[in-house]
């Protein structure tokens, strides 16, 4: 009869086993015995457990390096974008540094020039190359004329530039002192004899100096400065140093004077155009 | 060959409890799913056998019992007691269905959380009640909920596989 009733209610019997052990053990948990036994069992499941969690520190830390991998490349990305802005900030910077400091200079320039100028910026050179012209920001709005001479300065040195040629509304055209058509009364600085500075093409890299009479001792690095003599150009702004003496022909000129130029003009940004009247007033006011 | 099967799943889910592997499934920086509940409930409900279901249970409790700091013999108790409850109502929800799985074991969840935060409270004393019961049980109740439909019919295939396989023997 108690074997029939137990496998009846087997179930119900095991269920209220499993319950009164759990119930016991919560009742005497404090004693010593079963926590040596819950030490016991503790120790045997905590080194599996070690195991696992070793394993699995194993393979978090390679998802974890992955991860980071990840992540560092991301942040290396964004550090080659950041260093990449900053590097253009600095090359900005040094542009407007570089930029700051030539306007300086030209400003202290302006200011030393005896003349009223207009300081100009070179926006263009002619598309046709059969002139050496270069156009500039500055036309008849601005109150420039035609045949108004323009000078630059570079490297701590005033030149002739050439004169403007035609003048626009907001532009002009200016033919430089290197070309073919460009003539220039021009003196040797050092002895005061007279000639013309004819251009030769930009290409030449040199000018002209004519119609020198062969009793001037002319010598290489003599400079050129403009006579005054024309009206167009005031009398002293440089022209450019003597590089080559030609006197192989004879007659009472020398054949040629190869004159190296002042003003490099492939390096040109910033010119001044020199106010007609004032030239012409400083002329008058030079001759004698 | 089942019964391994159940070990391997029990064995499994403490690892993933009670190793750091628990930090990848942990949301919000506290709220975890309960992988033993988890399994507890798919036996239950997988084994015809209620005894097989409920000394599971009772097993995987007292398992849980050495390895935690509480109170020795109450995750025993109350698998046990869930194991019981999952079997009375076994068969009674269709639980392949998504929602009702999901249902199931948010309910069970919430049961299991609701005996042992009162049997804490009645045994151990000083636990804040209402605070874990809305942080941490609540939340891990949905969480249990929302993986089940996902677990459950892995499990369950795996299983068939498995009977499957001895029958073919």
């Amino acid at each position: 009869m108690i074997r029939s009733f137990i496998s009846l209610n087997k179930r119900y019997i095991l269920l209220i086993t499993y319950l009164l052990v759990s119930f016991f053990f919560m009742i005497v948990n404090s004693t010593s015995f079963l926590e040596k036994t819950k030490i016991f069992f503790f120790n045997m499941v905590s080194e599996s457990q070690s195991f696992f969690s070793d394993v699995e520190n194993s393979v978090g830390d390679f998802w974890y390096s992955i991860k980071k991998m990840r992540d560092i490349k991301k942040e290396l990305q964004l550090s080659y974008e950041k260093i990449q802005l900053l590097e253009d900030a600095s090359i900005e910077i040094d542009e407007l540094r570089k930029e700051n400091t030539k306007l300086k200079t030209l400003l202290e320039y302006k200011n030393s020039i005896k003349f009223d100028t207009f300081s100009a910026t070179i926006v263009g050179k002619d598309p046709k190359n059969y002139f050496d012209t270069i156009i500039v920001d500055k036309g008849k709005k601005d109150g420039v004329e035609k045949n108004m001479p323009v000078i630059a300065y570079q490297n701590g040195e005033s030149g002739v530039v050439g004169k403007t040629l035609e003048v626009g509304m907001n532009f002009s055209k200016i033919l430089l002192l290197t070309d073919n058509d460009s003539y220039i009364s021009a003196l040797l600085q050092k002895s005061g004899y007279t000639g013309l500075i004819k251009g030769k093409g930009l290409k030449k890299h040199y000018v002209s100096f004519i119609y020198v009479e062969k009793n001037a001792l002319v010598n290489f690095g003599d400079r050129i400065i403009t006579s005054g003599q024309g009206g167009l150009y005031p009398k002293g702004i440089n022209i450019g140093l003597v590089v080559d003496v030609d006197n192989s022909k004879s007659g009472f000129y020398y054949n040629e004077i190869k004159v190296l130029p002042i003003i490099n003009f492939s390096k040109l940004e910033q010119v001044f155009i020199i106010q007609k009247h004032q030239s012409e007033e400083l002329n008058k006011m030079m001759r004698p | 060959m089942i019964y391994l099967f159940y070990f391997s799943i029990i064995l499994i889910a403490n690892i993933i409890q009670t190793t750091d592997i628990i930090k990848f499934f942990t949301l919000m920086g506290q709220v975890q799913p309960n992988f033993i509940l988890l399994i507890v409930i798919f036996v239950n409900i997988q084994e015809k056998n209620s005894i097989i279901g409920e000394g599971t249970g009772f097993l995987v409790g007292l398992l849980e019992d050495v390895l935690s700091v509480g109170l020795f013999g109450l995750n025993a108790f109350l698998k046990t007691i869930i194991s019981f409850v999952v079997n009375l109502f076994k068969g009674k929800f269709y639980i392949d269905n998504f929602f009702f799985a999901f249902l199931f074991v948010f309910l069970v969840s919430i049961l299991y959380s609701l005996f042992y935060l009162i049997l804490e409270s009645v045994l151990v004393g000083n636990i804040p009640f209402g605070q874990n019961f809305i942080q941490l049980a609540f939340p891990s109740a949905l969480y249990n909920g929302i993986l089940a439909p996902l677990v459950f019919p892995f499990l369950k295939r795996v299983r068939n596989k498995i009977i499957l396989f001895n029958k073919g023997k």
